[in-house]
């Protein structure tokens, strides 16, 4: 098998740029919603399509055979309006994305990347203004044959200023399935690049996105129930604690997810603080397992070290199970 | 009627201020309004609705109710748009397949819109999204957001069911699949149970919505 893979021709990066250049891929724009009763419209006014332009990067995704390749859905938002994180706060809805997508490929979930906090006089909501770029990854199978495909994608939102419209659009792509790399291959030869300002773009969002706690980091995550925790109660009051080295920033948040069964304070994130090199926040929960809705429960969410949507920011979870020994219970 | 509307406002403000200072004595609540619990009793309240009739909540009583906010402008409640629970059946869906399960259920929609609005524009605005869905519903105007906040209703849609007991079995969203025209329904389930003497399995979700626009 691996011989019959180093036998196939290689990914040309050089000729699969030529060939973006040349080809573009078809798209369409379809307007979904429409101005709200007793809003006149006028002239100025956009509707939801303009108030989000949703584009595809790169327009023709290379991707070898039993490999993968990322994507970049990039909304630019109209100035004031927003869209929403996964957990878009008080109200809202995140921005979904609906792939369809040749037999042999498969795309991944969203990596969003860190949101900003919204305040108004009614609700503390998650979300991104200007512009923000989804990373989704896109894999082909072992068996998938070489050559182009069309496949196409369906972006849904919610989009507010002081008032809320349905937006979305459908954009159609192509895939190109190269032969297989060989296994020593170099990052670059796995992923071959198209296109080079999808790349950057890439490359940019990429560092956005939360990460997983480095191991050497030795973030401490851990859920408390200081009166135990039973799987038949009502409800259980806990803490989720977290700690970690701070590294050159000041401020640390917590910004929790939406977690069936799992409740976080009201009032947005859960604010931390900074001693001596090191972050700590402690979040109470409330858990109710009747509430879970066929999910494990869990705490999680994302910890966020200063202010700028570039500083560091990590992935938490915690699993809620049967209380250990002391009551609590860890990764 | 402009009387009597502005008089069963006042009412229910009363109503809902004796209810929220006896909790703060009791030391459940600070400064702010209690927030409906499942388990315990609904907050009780008299409210309005836009044809002037006046709706409270214990005359309800060896009844089911269903309570969701409601709002003319919010795509996913009452706006124009594919979103619209209104506007794309679900809720003539919901309230057929309920009545099929117990013809006693009441389904009424609570608006706490005030978005520097007037009332009487709102009120309209809300009857004429009512006129093109099919289903007549009750519109409790609730301006002044006093019901809202007792409840805690964050979003519209956000539903609530209460048993005839008065006490409140389930608080979330309107259904599992916002996408979905006809999907599985948290509330239609609550019901259910309830008619059945069961405690619905599912008593508190996550609503989507917009968040309501209370008075500042």
């Amino acid at each position: 098998m691996r011989e019959t893979r180093t036998m196939r021709p290689r990914a040309a990066p050089n000729r699969l740029i030529a060939a973006a250049g040349l080809l573009t891929a078809t798209m369409t724009t379809v307007a979904t919603a429409q101005l709200l009763p007793g809003v006149p419209a006028s002239p100025r006014e956009k509707g939801p399509d303009e108030l989000a332009r949703m584009s595809l990067l790169p327009e023709r995704v290379g991707i070898p055979v039993g490999g993968s390749a990322w994507v970049l859905v990039r909304l630019a938002i109209e100035p004031k309006w927003h869209v929403y994180w996964r957990n878009p706060g008080d109200s809202g809805v995140p921005v979904e994305l609906k792939w369809t997508l040749p037999a042999g490929i498969s795309a991944g979930e969203i990596r969003w990347p860190r949101p900003e906090v919204f305040r108004t006089p009614y609700e503390i909501t998650y979300g991104y203004a200007d512009e923000v770029g989804l990373l989704v990854e896109l894999k082909a199978s072992e068996e998938i044959g070489t050559g182009a495909r069309s496949a196409s994608i369906r972006g849904d939102w919610m989009i507010c200023k002081e008032m809320c419209l349905i937006g979305g659009a459908d954009r159609t792509f192509e895939i190109e399935v190269s032969g297989a790399v060989e296994a020593d291959a170099t990052d670059s030869d796995r992923v071959p690049i198209t296109d080079s300002e999808a790349f950057a773009a890439i490359a940019r969002w990429q560092a956005q996105v939360p990460v997983a706690p480095p191991e050497k980091m030795k973030l401490r995550q851990m859920v408390e129930f200081p009166n135990g925790f039973r799987a038949d109660a009502n409800e259980n009051a806990g803490v989720l604690r977290l700690s970690g080295p701070a590294g050159r920033f000041s401020e640390v948040r917590f910004l929790p997810d939406a977690t069936p069964g799992t409740t976080y304070p009201e009032g947005g994130p859960v604010e931390g603080r900074v001693a001596s090199g090191r972050f700590e926040v402690e979040v109470p929960i409330s858990v109710r397992p009747g509430d879970a809705l066929g999910e494990a429960l869990r705490a999680a969410g994302i910890v966020c070290l200063g202010n700028a949507r570039t500083d560091p920011a990590f992935e938490i979870e915690v699993p809620i199970g049967p209380p250990t020994a002391g009551g609590s219970t860890a990764p | 009627m402009q009387v009597k509307t502005r008089l069963s406002r006042r009412l229910a403000i009363a109503a809902a201020a004796a209810c929220c200072v006896s909790l703060a004595h009791a030391g459940l609540v600070d400064d702010v309004a209690a927030k409906a619990e499942v388990g315990k009793p609904a907050p009780a309240f008299t409210l309005t609705d836009t044809g002037g009739t006046t709706h409270n909540l214990a005359d309800f009583k060896g009844k089911t109710v269903v309570l969701e906010w409601f709002s003319p402008y919010c795509p996913w409640s009452g706006g124009e748009s594919r979103g619209s629970v209104h506007r794309n059946g679900k809720v003539k869906s919901l309230v057929e397949k309920m009545k099929a399960v117990d013809p006693n259920v009441v389904y009424v929609l609570v608006n706490s819109t005030h978005q520097g609005r007037p009332e009487k524009e709102i009120a309209r605005d809300s009857d004429a999204v009512l006129a093109t869905t099919g289903v007549k519903l009750p519109i409790l105007m609730d301006y002044d957001g006093t019901v809202g906040k007792m409840y805690g209703a964050k979003v519209t849609p956000h539903l609530y069911v209460i048993d005839g007991e008065g006490v409140l079995r389930y608080q979330g969203a309107f259904d599992a699949d916002r996408n979905s025209t006809d999907g599985s329904n948290y509330v239609l389930e609550a019901v259910t149970a309830i008619k059945n003497g069961e405690t619905p399995s599912t008593a508190s979700t996550r609503p989507y919505g917009c968040g309501v626009k209370y008075k500042r």
